[in-house]
């Protein structure tokens, strides 16, 4: 049986940076190994300066390692075929502002090898995808910050790429275009793209990624399934409707006789996102 | 091949539509044609042959200054603006490669610059062919020999001058490609314009002193490139007897694209290794 190959596969990645006059060292990777599968939605966290834009840039073949190897779907990282199939959004956008959005996305599926006649339906598909469908037609240059982040997602996989690197999709976006982000990115994982998530929005990063890894000073510190990560071992959470104090009495007596002890109680708490979205007008969830 | 040509022409292409929305390159342009067409105020006076001449330097030496100004600040202002936007980003991460990111702004800029200089010729022979109609009834009147210029030594001009602002733009990129900031891009660029324009001199300087590094030096002058080999406008627009020097125009063509194919190759040699 075949081996799946994996999205992207990172090997001993160091990354040095020469800063300075004297042109002193800066290690910003450290001996990185990863692997992250076909399909889902993959976090990567950490604090600023932890290095993940750097293997960002590694996997899109901007940066060249200082050592390591990194592929993307089993191709060397900086060959324009492994480029081809995939897309990027850098973090704060700014885009040609002299093109009206469809043209944009056009040409940047075009510059990813999609045909003249081919491009005008893969803008419009990519456009409509994002909820832009309505502003193609406008100036970039007339974009809110929120369009632009989409638009940036529009760019990126107009050309059907099988691998999204979003950066900070969500940075100095309002709750409602947060909203409408994860909203993307699920679609996207939906239809089998696999997308690598760069975000400081644990929330978000919990809500929509299957695994996650965790970057600190240049070095892999924590990697797994959200799922793995994130549960308690040994820990089990009930959600009981109409808890009576005798009831919760009788329930730690039941458990004690098995061994178990309740530890806690609790009421479960919405999220304030949740709450703040849910408050909203439908035009004021759906963005502008 | 077909693909890399076609990634090469869509950067082009949006490189060119980019530079043309510049407010300066269009009042640039204005102010250019308003210079080259204050030839109109000679009209008053008649001094034959040298008003035709005259006419010639205005036009020409506009597209001169305001030609080379542009051919240094569009391609400067245009691949920093990509680099600091992030615009870079987005594009090389796909499957563009370099030097046809690189080349694709040299062609677009250089399209534009063309188009510029067409038109600014375009204004220059209108002065110079409605004026020496009226200088020829003038002097036929007159009884003197009537003044000439030459229409197909405008057109090679006119290729002279569009081939002279690629080798600007050309030395530019290639300066964009190791600068960290665009300030000094800019500077350096300027020098790279001077050094351009003023090596003929210490060619001249250095092939009759004696010693072997006069011939060192010599030899190194010849990694800049010459642009008053360009100069041949006089020769060209008003060749009396001489005739049209077209082999000599040919020839600067070739020195030019020659220049921008190597400063393209090496300054994409130097991008490829720049950490984005």
């Amino acid at each position: 049986m075949n081996t799946p190959v994996p999205a992207v596969e990172i090997t001993g990645l160091v990354k040095d940076f020469r800063i300075g006059l004297r042109g002193a060292k800066v290690r910003a990777v450290d001996g990185l190994t990863l692997s992250i599968p076909e399909g889902g939605v993959y976090g990567m966290l950490g604090p600023n300066g932890c290095g993940k834009s750097t293997t960002l840039k590694v996997v899109l073949g901007l940066l060249r390692p200082t050592r390591g190897e990194c592929r993307v779907f089993g191709l060397p990282a900086d060959s324009p075929e492994a480029r081809s199939q995939v897309g990027f959004l850098p973090e704060g956008p700014f885009f040609h502002k002299h093109l009206s959005g469809r043209e944009f996305v056009r040409y940047c599926a075009r510059l990813s090898g999609v045909s003249a006649k081919a491009s005008v339906e893969a803008a419009d598909r990519a456009l409509a995808l994002v909820g832009l469908a309505g502003a193609a037609d406008r100036r970039v240059g007339t974009y809110s910050r929120g369009m632009l982040q989409r638009l940036g997602v529009a760019q990126a996989v107009a050309h059907d790429p099988r691998l999204v690197i979003l950066d900070e999709p969500t940075a100095a976006v309002d709750p409602v275009g947060a909203a409408a982000m994860a909203g993307i990115i699920r679609d996207l994982s939906a239809r089998g793209k696999t997308v690598i998530l760069c975000s400081h929005l644990l929330g978000q990063v919990e809500e929509v990624c299957d695994r996650v890894a965790v970057m600190d000073r240049g070095k892999l510190v924590l990697e797994g399934s959200l799922d793995a990560v994130l549960t308690r071992p040994g820990r089990t959470l009930l959600e009981v409707e109409n808890l009576s104090d005798a009831a919760r009495e009788a329930a730690r007596a039941a458990l004690a006789a098995h061994g178990a002890e309740l530890v806690g109680v609790s009421h479960p708490r919405d999220s304030l996102d949740r709450i703040f979205l849910d408050r909203l007008s439908g035009e004021s969830r759906h963005g502008s | 091949m077909r693909s890399s040509l076609s990634r090469l022409f869509l950067v082009a292409s949006n490189t060119a539509g980019e530079a043309a929305r510049q407010r300066y390159f269009l009042v640039s342009g204005l102010l250019a044609a308003a210079v080259a067409a204050l030839a109109v105020a000679l009209r008053a006076m008649d001094f034959g042959e040298s008003e035709l001449k005259f006419t010639a330097d205005l036009g020409f030496g506009a597209l001169f200054f305001f030609g080379s100004l542009l051919a240094v600040v569009l391609p400067v202002h245009l691949f920093f603006s990509e680099i600091e936007n992030r615009t870079a980003l987005t594009l090389l991460a796909r499957p563009l490669r370099r030097w046809e990111f690189l080349a694709g702004k040299l062609l677009g800029v250089w399209g534009l610059l063309a188009a510029l200089v067409a038109a600014l010729v375009g204004v220059t022979f209108a002065m110079l062919a409605v004026r020496h109609a009226e200088l020829v009834e003038i002097a036929r009147e007159a009884g003197r020999p009537s003044p000439v210029f030459n229409a197909l030594g405008v057109s090679l001009f006119l290729m002279l001058q569009v081939v002279r602002l690629g080798v600007v733009a050309a030395v530019t990129l290639f300066t964009c490609t190791y600068a960290r900031s665009a300030l000094f891009a800019y500077g350096a660029a300027f020098a790279w314009l001077v050094a351009g324009q003023t090596v003929w001199l210490a060619r001249e300087w250095f092939s009759v002193a004696q010693g072997a590094w006069a011939s060192g030096l010599s030899f190194l002058m010849r990694a800049i490139p010459d642009l008053q080999a360009f100069n041949l406008a006089d020769a060209l627009v008003f060749p009396g007897k001489a005739g049209v020097p077209v082999g000599a125009a040919f020839g600067a063509i070739a020195y030019g694209l020659g220049w921008m194919i190597v400063l393209i190759a090496l300054g994409s040699a130097l991008f490829k290794n720049r950490e984005l």
